[in-house]
């Protein structure tokens, strides 16, 4: 090279150690900090403080020293703890009737060390000068800015060698964490489990015994080493954040973060668990709540949701299931998985990784019915997306069960299967044909040639573990077949009003399941829907003669409302029907009652009662001209058949229970 | 060389991401230093980094 060149490097550049933040208003004087000769020439340069600062770093030196004493203190006792359990572990295994494990790793652990760089005689050096700081500092440091200055350097010599040792002390205490971690857990299971069988004996079933449920659950699920220290690292700082909901990006990405982990080791749990007959309960109110950590969640929360996970039991109908149990049926293969954010179901999103050249034709085959990818894409997507969206509050949102997300005392949230039943049979008590598909009958043996029926499909609602404000409806039906089940989805803890949270659910499912019942004619008008109806009636408001200015206003108010969005809109005038209009308090206009009414008839019960108000008598007197006439002919084949003494087909009998209704 | 006023929360230095290349002298209020497993507090007439390790400025003629 023929010209030289002058290359600035910086070399030995060290990042920080330790982070430095102000606790009030602070002030700092900066100096430049190339080498240790830098630390006298600050104390020099500023002879009149010089007292002061030998006397503040000596002070420094023996807290750092109290510091460096404790941690030495705690290694030494989880040390001893660790290698006590270790002695104890095979004679508690035969107690609880378990087998033993081994735990190879535990051999390898050494016991902590006093470090020869830090003698007894700097400890004592630094907690005498503290002692003594006033004498030192009136008749000592002032004698002369150079006897200042060199009792920083010394002070400042045994600082940095304590502080070198307290990091090695932090770093043995993670290297224990881990060598130690699986024989932890399987201890702290062990003594729950012997909490338990003391209680069984002495009858006491009070208290609660859930200890470091987070190393439970990481050592059941199984995750590597890796996922497992970077989840608890993430909850320890989630649960160490005063304002772990703020918008600043630092508690944003490790939200983000702890939503991402929570689901491998949500999967990976999943996965061990499935062919466990005895889940712990840790894991279960994991499953069941998002639970992870007894300080996150709070004691008096903890002690309930073990209660609640205890004393679950499943729906008997298998309507109403956890987001575990519908996992589950997902991975018997008793479900298909749900649809994605594209609006792609399991068979078409395969299709498309084929298309675009992810998989070939045998990956295809092969994933259609392979139980983990089948789970994979229902966590991904489902899971994943229905636990944001149900939480209510999308950018503050945490998959585990947090105390600090708990707004309405937990026992009243909770939805149990019985409550959500009674949701299912209040609608029906109300809009009796909510769930209604149709369907066609065919019997050529009883002449029956085509015989259209509502066949009632009660949906499947999946409750998402956690404390959230929302329900979804996440499709309406399964593929393409009409007679399949809708799946809906709401939080297993509903801190909002939830009689409100489900008729908005149920008025937004009439919307979808009539779009997808008419396909492309759903806004057509030629082809009268409740979709086509409410866009025709939505759309040209202005013109219509029925309606009075006022009216004509508050529509437009509406709309603004709710940005144009015609499916909201009706899903309001859905809740202000069920709600109100069914207990006789009218708050529609006269055309969405009409349309509503028309396509959402009140159940025979109610028509009975609001027929004297003139507001409904002309549109039951067309309902039950309507249904007369449907009902007709199917009186007359039930007449038929019997006088012909042919079994009427039970479809039949139960499509004219159903017109009667 | 020169003062520096920081409002209450404000992070002066953040462990393994800035550079050790000043030192600093408490002159107002109080300031927290803490890792992962330990911290202490600081007051007036405390030294601000005693414990790290500065960075040096080298000159390579190439």
């Amino acid at each position: 090279m023929s010209e030289i060149s002058l290359v600035w490097q910086k070399i030995q550049a060290k990042n920080y150690i330790y982070s430095y933040e102000a606790i009030e208003e602070t002030s700092v004087y900066f100096y430049p900090y190339e080498s240790l000769d830098d630390i006298p020439l600050v104390v020099k340069g500023n002879p009149k403080i010089a007292p002061i600062l030998a006397s503040q770093t000596a002070e420094s030196a023996a807290v750092v020293a109290a510091i460096y004493e404790k941690e030495f203190d705690d290694a030494n006792r989880e040390y001893e703890q660790i290698m006590a359990d270790y002695a104890d572990y095979p004679s508690l295994c035969i107690k609880v009737g378990e087998a033993p494990k081994m735990f190879p790793e535990l051999d390898e652990i050494i016991p902590p060390e006093k470090s020869p760089n830090v003698p007894d005689w700097s400890l004592e050096f630094v907690n005498s000068l503290k002692e003594h700081d006033a004498e030192a500092k009136k008749g000592f440091y002032p004698i002369s800015v150079e006897i200042a200055a060199g009792m920083v350097m010394t002070t400042f010599t045994i600082i940095r060698q304590i502080s070198n040792e307290v990091q090695a002390l932090g770093a043995y205490k993670k290297i224990l964490k881990r060598k130690a971690g699986a024989f932890i857990s399987t201890m702290k299971m062990i003594r729950a489990k012997l909490s338990d069988m003391e209680k069984a004996e002495t009858g006491d079933t009070g208290n609660v015994t859930i200890v470091n449920a987070l190393s439970t659950i990481l050592s059941y699920s199984d995750v590597t080493s890796e996922i497992s220290a970077k989840f608890e690292d993430e909850i320890n700082r989630f649960k160490s954040f005063d304002n772990r909901y703020d918008s600043s990006d630092e508690a944003r990405a490790l939200r983000r973060s702890i939503s991402t982990s929570f689901y491998d080791v949500y999967t990976a749990a999943f996965l061990k668990s499935v062919t466990d007959s005895d889940i712990p309960i840790e894991l279960r109110m994991f499953f069941m709540f998002g639970f992870v950590d007894e300080d996150l969640a709070g004691e008096k929360n903890t002690e309930i949701l073990y209660n609640m996970a205890k004393a679950y039991v499943p729906d008997p109908e298998g309507n109403v299931l956890t987001m575990y149990e519908w996992l589950l049926k997902i991975y018997n293969l008793e479900a298909d998985p749900s649809k994605n954010e594209f609006d792609q179901d399991w068979p078409a999103y395969l299709r498309d990784q084929k298309m675009n050249g992810n998989i070939n034709d045998a990956q295809l085959e092969a994933m259609m019915n392979h139980q983990k990818s089948r789970l994979d894409f229902e966590i991904k997507n489902l899971f994943a997306l229905g636990n944001r969206m149900t939480f209510g509050r999308v950018s503050s949102f945490v998959p585990v069960f947090d105390q600090q997300n708990v707004l309405r005392p937990l026992d009243m949230a909770y939805l149990t299967s019985p409550k959500v039943n009674g949701y299912f049979d209040m609608i029906r008590s109300i809009d009796y044909s909510v769930f209604c598909r149709q369907a066609l009958y065919t019997n050529p043996e009883a002449g029956i040639t085509q015989l259209f029926y509502s066949e009632d499909i009660t949906p499947y609602m999946i409750l998402l573990p956690n404390v959230g404000s929302r329900a979804s409806l996440w499709q309406e039906i399964d593929g393409k077949n009409r007679r399949t089940k809708a799946r809906m989805l709401i939080s297993i803890f509903n801190t909002e009003n939830t009689e409100e949270c489900m008729i908005r659910l149920f008025g937004e499912f009439r919307w979808e399941m009539c779009k997808t019942e008419q396909g492309v004619h759903w806004n057509d008008v030629t082809d009268p829907s409740l979709t086509s109806m409410y866009c025709d009636y939505l759309q040209f408001f202005k013109k219509n003669s029925a309606l009075s200015s006022e009216v004509k206003e508050k529509l437009r108010t509406d709309l603004k409302k709710f940005s144009n969005n015609y499916k909201n809109v009706f899903i309001a005038d859905y809740l202000a029907y069920i709600k109100y209009e069914a207990n006789s308090s009218p708050r529609l206009n006269k055309v969405a009652r009409e349309i509503l009414f028309t396509f959402c008839p009140f159940s025979r019960e109610l028509r009975e009662k609001i027929g004297d108000n003139p507001q409904y008598t002309e549109l039951i007197n067309h309902y039950n001209a309507r249904i007369g006439n449907q009902a007709k002919p199917i009186t007359n084949l039930v007449n038929k058949l019997r006088k012909e003494e042919i079994e009427v087909p039970e479809v039949v009998i139960k499509q004219l229970e159903h017109l009667q209704k | 060389m020169g003062l520096l006023k920081l409002e209450k929360g404000q992070i002066l230095h953040k462990a393994g991401e800035d550079e050790v290349s000043s030192l600093e002298v408490i002159v107002k209020g109080r300031i927290k230093i803490y890792d992962a497993t330990s911290s202490m507090e600081a007051g007036v007439g405390n030294f601000i980094g005693l414990a790290e390790n500065p960075g040096k400025k080298l000159y390579l003629f190439l």
